[in-house]
């Protein structure tokens, strides 16, 4: 079961809440509820992550983008939880200088 | 703020009813020659780059025939004017100058208010007429709710120096058209100098227009990227950093590459080191730290005003996406920005960038956090295991710029000595 919804920025969050309902520690709601203007993010009556606010309104920027989500799910939950933003032109540019021999530090 | 090319704002002025040169854009010799033929000679062939004095540094050629025009062509292109690589040239009528005036429109942030600025002295030395004689250019704020209506023109013209009756004629349409130029495009500055008086009538021999940054997104009809002012056309990494404030302006990613391809360090004898700050002012107290040691930052990079964890994820890529680095600090300001969000972009970052590692970087890194929330971003690298990294030093509030400058020095030393890279 996927959970995904866009924000603000132009991204995309996805949650697969397939082994959400095992999850002890909950951490996506529990990092989701420390954010201003308050959770997005809420545990269901199943034990899986349902957004709170409505998807346009999350789109909006209720959101507030803070990848605590992705970064707390990854180390304390079940690493259910993806995000990908846009970033025009970069993955071509990295690969036009590779090409001209100047590798990214990240890539050597 | 965006600033056009000079065929740019001609284009811009033409659309809105000022004169301009009849002519073209030319990449090449033989379409320089062309557009000569078909407008007929003697012909002006100046060098589009964004910087100031290109008269003086050669950017500017007459030519008579079209053979003078292939060698004015064939030496510009390719040639640096105030070190812009000369990459187009505007081929266009040279003008029968009689007189040159000089006519501008921008904002008096003293009076809050525009301002139109009015010589008819103009010409490439209006800022020595400005600074010897300030009676010269005359100065007129503009009641923005009134705007500039014909008979406000006239009035303004007709307290200026030296305008006689038939120069408030000729010149009051061009002043209207300049203010709606002005208004319309959300210009910060537009400038004609200099305004030939031909006798055919006022006719824009140069053209300044600067939009405002904030305004690029309501005017797409100008196709311009939004960029940081650099002097020079953006590079293709500041034009990515570009599309990050896009949709959401929550925060703010500057960006702009001081030595994009890294010759500049490398003349200077420097170490070329990625960076990003929160805040300009502790952003140029830590360069102003780093490059006495020996570093270069081969970038300026503000992150402030909150940006969200999602923006600093994204600048982050961008920034240590640049070749030759061999390190990158990040120092906050004091500031009320909440930094554990700053991290957790920042993490995210180095987790996809550095996957093999867990996000551990194969460089020297120094993260200052200082403000709001700093003993929470020093532990979300904690908690990813980031912290542990040899090449990673986290400090906090109790540093200032000088010692965040050394403790990378320290960092970079020993990470050079350990990796046998060279410095």
């Amino acid at each position: 079961m996927i959970l995904a919804f866009e924000v603000l920025s132009g991204g995309t969050l996805t949650i697969d809440t397939t082994a959400c309902p095992t999850c002890e520690s909950k951490a996506c709601a529990t990092v989701c509820a420390e954010q201003s203007p308050g959770p997005v993010l809420v545990i269901g009556q199943d034990g899986r992550p349902r957004l709170k606010p409505t998807l346009t309104e999350v789109k909006r920027g209720v959101c507030t983008e803070c990848l605590g989500c992705l970064l707390d799910c990854e180390v304390h939950g079940k690493n259910a939880v993806r995000f990908h933003v846009p970033l025009p032109g970069l993955e071509a540019f990295v690969a036009s200088e590779e090409a001209a021999g100047r590798v990214p530090v990240y890539r050597k | 703020m965006a600033r056009l090319y000079e065929y740019q704002g001609k284009d811009l002025l033409r659309r809105m009813g000022i004169s301009v040169p009849r002519g073209g854009l030319a990449h090449s010799q033989a379409e320089a020659a062309r557009i000569a033929q078909e407008i007929g000679f003697p012909v002006a062939i100046k060098a589009q780059v964004l910087a100031g004095g290109r008269g003086k540094a050669g950017g500017i050629r007459f030519a008579a025939t079209t053979e003078e025009v292939r060698m004015a062509a064939c030496a510009l292109l390719g040639a640096s004017i105030h070190g812009i690589p000369v990459e187009a040239i505007l081929v266009e009528q040279r003008l029968a100058l009689q007189r040159e005036a000089y006519l501008a429109v921008t904002a008096d942030p003293s009076r809050r208010q525009p301002i139109v600025l009015l010589s008819l002295h103009g010409g490439v030395e209006i800022e020595e007429t400005a600074t010897q004689d300030p009676a010269r250019v005359f100065q007129a704020p503009v009641n923005i709710r009134e705007g500039l209506p014909d008979h406000v023109a006239r009035n303004i013209l007709r307290r200026t120096p030296g305008a006689t009756s038939a120069d408030t004629l000729a010149l009051a349409p061009v002043l209207c058209n300049l203010y709606r130029t002005y208004r319309t495009y959300d210009c910060k500055l537009v400038e004609i100098n200099p305004l030939a008086l031909t006798p055919e009538g006022p006719v824009a021999a140069d053209a300044r227009v600067d939009i405002d940054d904030d305004a690029i997104w309501r005017h797409p009809e100008l196709g311009l990227t939004p960029t940081e002012e650099a002097g020079r056309a953006p590079t293709s990494l500041e034009v990515i950093a570009g599309t990050i404030d896009q949709d959401d302006h929550r925060g703010t990613t500057h960006f702009v590459q001081l030595d994009p391809d890294g010759s500049l360090t490398r003349e200077l004898g420097k170490i070329p080191v990625a960076f990003d700050c929160v805040g300009t002012g502790a952003s140029l107290t830590a360069m102003d730290e780093l490059v006495p040691l020996g570093y270069y930052p081969v970038n300026f990079a503000d992150t402030s005003g909150n940006p969200s964890a999602s923006k600093m994820y994204r600048i982050t890529k961008v920034i240590l996406s640049q070749p030759h680095i061999q390190g990158y600090l990040f120092v906050s300001c004091i500031s009320s920005q909440q930094l554990d969000n700053t991290a957790r972009g920042i993490v995210a970052a180095l987790k996809e960038l550095f996957p093999a590692t867990g996000g551990k970087p194969t460089i020297p890194m120094l993260f200052a956090f200082r403000g709001a929330f700093d003993q929470e971003a020093i532990q979300v690298f904690g908690d990813h295991g980031i912290a542990a990294s040899p090449w990673v030093r986290l400090l906090g509030r109790d540093v200032d710029e000088r010692e965040a400058a050394l403790a990378f020095r320290d960092l970079h030393q020993e990470w050079r000595e350990t990796t046998g890279r060279p410095g």
